[in-house]
């Protein structure tokens, strides 16, 4: 079987890109044509939004460069972005949703609107010629990054929002890895997303499982290459110190950090000699406020152990929640020998495809658990729905070399306050909590997160000293 | 030892700020002024470059020499291709295109900047500048009533074209040409005025004169498929404005 060639599985997930926005160009550049992209003219009514009266399209960006926001993507403004109809979702109300997250009147250009070209991400439009994309990942829920990347992991969310909280692990990959004896690794660019969830705090500190990025290569030219290798960007939410900068993708950032991490990992693996036998897949947790133009289907959170938000949006304004569909469609590529060249699948996923697809390969005949199994029976395939039984690639393509051209900049956090967003109160949170648990575990795996610490109470504590003799 | 943390201090509490960025007009006639007002933490730039209108295949737009006023002095500026305008943190500019002869329509980036140890926090505004008379649209979100469809709604023109341009001439363009709207008659009040509006047909002057803000309603008949299927509804119903600068 075509499953069995793949012994190793690497999980890259990026974070907040609708399909349209990274990978619309397919189509529209005539790249790809079986792709479900943007086509041109892209001021077509199909792909109309509307807000106070004015008509809004998508556009490509004139150049790949940090955004003035980051934009809506929690349950209520997705609700807002989807604009559901008598038919199911319209995709229609993405600018609507950003005029009233930001409060500032939309231009014509709006950001939730805008697309890349082949140019402006070159090494994602490369693999996703090169390799097989899937044009019908949706994410599980309609609703923002903590939900959706506890189904990614947990097959489940007991979550429906992103905020400062401790999120409920039940079920996670890595308790499930663990009793299957599977090898696991995972190689964070900076912290890990995961220590948002407590109760993953000892392993993580623990394990000798996380590990920094930087050894990713020499570890895939090792002796022992794990069976599953988690990839993690620096995260744009997460405390930075000194040359560190954000590589996840979040709006406002520009992707051009992300593209050359993307392109270190793809070299990584496709030159060591796990390539033969693996599969990456590129994936986002959600799609961040960015127009696409596909309905997600219909499908019944609730039945798969999710939680529910309540139908009235706070501040009762803004569109019902209805949640009843899958969330918007993310981009999707995977990279492995083993997928068919230059290829798009249509089949239905979501991040439980990637579980479906693990449970195949490491627990054959045996579910990953009983709601990933429901979402599969409401529809959902497993990702082995993509593989092939011949490799196509006995030696990887190189990924284009040249610079990556975009407009650098750091997104000015002022540490003096705590974060505004839901996600950066969340990662600093962790981080306290971190630190002051086991802190010299905590000062191994991240040597400069004490500095950090002493940084933020100081600035805070200077910040309290001026408001009070103000 | 200390003196690395009080570096580490300096480079990350250090941040810029956008307090105010103001463009004062979202469309304006080829040689109306506008303000720009602005506050900020930061080393301050305004990057400004104009290119043709979107969504149009016109050529490239010819420099246009800008008057720049701040503090009671004027400047002129060439503006050919991205111009950048360093400021204080804290003021206010009047910009305007000096008449050259020229009359293409153009499209105006504006990227404002706020840049301290090497981070930046930005605000982008837009203009579109129009010779006397501009194109444009105005259009709802649809729903069913009975057989119809209904789009309406309060048009919130100060947003985009401020109280520069008056309507000339109202269009149906649904053409049935398999990419847009269904061709439909067009029922379509607005400022207490009721016409019908057929598809593909020569503009109506019948709201010549009227704001573009305001109360619209549009309405059409839905289609047999429509009616057999509502998945084939429309996203929304809309006219096409033809406006004359007042």
């Amino acid at each position: 079987m075509a499953i069995e060639n793949i012994k190793t599985v690497v999980l890259f997930m990026f974070e907040n890109r609708s399909f349209d926005n990274m990978l619309g160009h397919l189509s529209l550049e005539g790249l790809q044509p079986d792709a479900d992209g943007l086509q041109s003219p892209v001021n077509q009514d199909k792909y109309t939004n509307f807000y106070a009266g004015g008509l809004f399209h998508p556009f490509q960006r004139a150049v790949d460069e940090q955004l003035s926001f980051d934009l809506p993507h929690e349950y209520n403004y997705v609700a807002t972005q989807l604009k559901a109809g008598p038919g199911g979702p319209r995709m229609a109300g993405f600018v609507e949703a950003y005029a009233q997250s930001t409060g500032t009147d939309p231009n014509l250009l709006c950001d939730p609107m805008c697309f890349f070209g082949s140019k402006q991400v070159p090494i994602t439009s490369f693999l996703a010629q090169t390799f097989t994309i899937c044009d019908r990942w949706f994410s599980p829920l309609p609703t923002s990054t903590q939900p959706n990347r506890t189904v990614a992991f947990c097959g489940q969310s007991e979550i429906y929002d992103t905020k400062l909280q401790d999120i409920p692990n039940t079920g996670d990959i890595f308790g499930w890895m663990q009793a299957n004896n599977i090898d696991y690794r995972v190689y964070h660019d900076g912290l890990t997303f995961f220590m948002l969830y407590l109760g993953l705090l000892p392993t993580i500190l623990t394990s000798g499982r996380w590990r920094p990025y930087e050894t990713l290569a020499a570890d895939l030219n090792g002796p022992n290459p794990p069976q599953v290798i988690i990839v993690e960007p620096s995260f744009q939410d997460a405390p930075h110190i000194g040359p560190d900068h954000p590589n996840d993708n979040h709006p406002p950032l520009a992707v051009g950090w992300g593209e050359d991490l993307l392109r270190r990992t793809y070299q990584a693996l496709s030159t060591s000699p796990v390539w033969d036998n693996s599969l990456m897949v590129v994936y986002y947790d959600e799609h961040g406020g960015f127009y696409d133009h596909v309905p997600p289907p219909a499908f019944d959170q609730g039945g798969t152990g999710n939680a529910i938000p309540p139908v009235t949006p706070p501040g009762g304004s803004g569109d019902p929640v209805l949640y009843n569909t899958l969330g918007p469609r993310v981009p999707a590529m995977l990279i492995s020998p083993w997928v068919a060249p230059r290829t798009v699948v249509h089949d239905q996923y979501d991040h439980t495809s990637v579980l479906q697809l693990l449970a195949e390969r490491f627990t054959p005949g045996k579910p990953f658990s009983a709601n990933v199994a429901k979402r599969a029976a409401q529809g959902i395939k497993s990702l082995s729905t993509a593989l092939t039984s011949t490799s196509s690639f006995l030696t990887a393509p190189a990924p284009p070399s040249d610079p990556i051209a975009f407009s650098y900049a750091r997104v000015g956090e002022n540490i003096a306050t705590p974060p505004d967003s839901a996600m950066g109160q969340a990662f600093e949170g962790a981080a306290l909590k971190l630190l002051a648990e086991n802190p010299a575990a905590a000062e191994k795996l991240y040597p400069s997160l004490s500095l950090w610490k002493t940084a933020i109470d100081q600035a805070r504590a200077q910040a309290s000293v001026s408001n009070v003799s103000q | 030892m200390k003196i690395g943390y009080i570096v580490v201090l300096a480079l990350v509490a250090c941040h810029p700020r956008i307090y105010r960025f103001e463009v004062s007009a979202k469309a304006l006639g080829l040689h109306d002024p506008y303000s720009v007002k602005w506050r900020t933490k930061g080393s301050t730039y305004l990057t400004i470059y104009d290119t043709s209108m979107p969504y149009t295949a016109a050529p490239a737009v010819p420099p246009v020499m800008l008057l720049v006023s701040r503090d009671g002095r004027s400047d002129t500026l060439s503006l050919r291709r991205a111009d950048t305008l360093w400021l204080p943190e804290q003021g206010s500019l009047s910009i305007r295109n000096l008449p050259d002869g020229d009359s293409t329509p153009r499209f105006r980036y504006m990227r404002f900047v706020a840049h301290k140890c090497n981070k930046d926090s930005t605000r982008e505004a837009q203009i579109a500048f129009f010779p006397g008379e501009a194109f444009g649209a105005v259009g709802f979100i649809a729903n069913p009533r009975g057989d119809s469809l209904v789009a309406e709604g309060n048009n919130d023109d100060a947003r985009r074209w401020g109280g520069l341009f008056r309507i000339l001439a109202v269009a149906n363009d649904t053409s049935g040409d398999g990419a847009g709207e269904a061709p439909r008659d067009l029922v379509v009040t607005h400022a207490g005025i009721t016409t019908v509006l057929h598809p593909g047909g020569a503009p109506s002057f019948v709201f010549s004169g009227t704001p573009i803000g305001g109360w619209w309603s549009i309405r059409g008949a839905m289609t047999e498929a429509e009616k057999k299927d509502v998945r084939k509804v429309p996203n929304g119903l809309h006219v096409r404005i033809i406006v004359k600068h007042i």
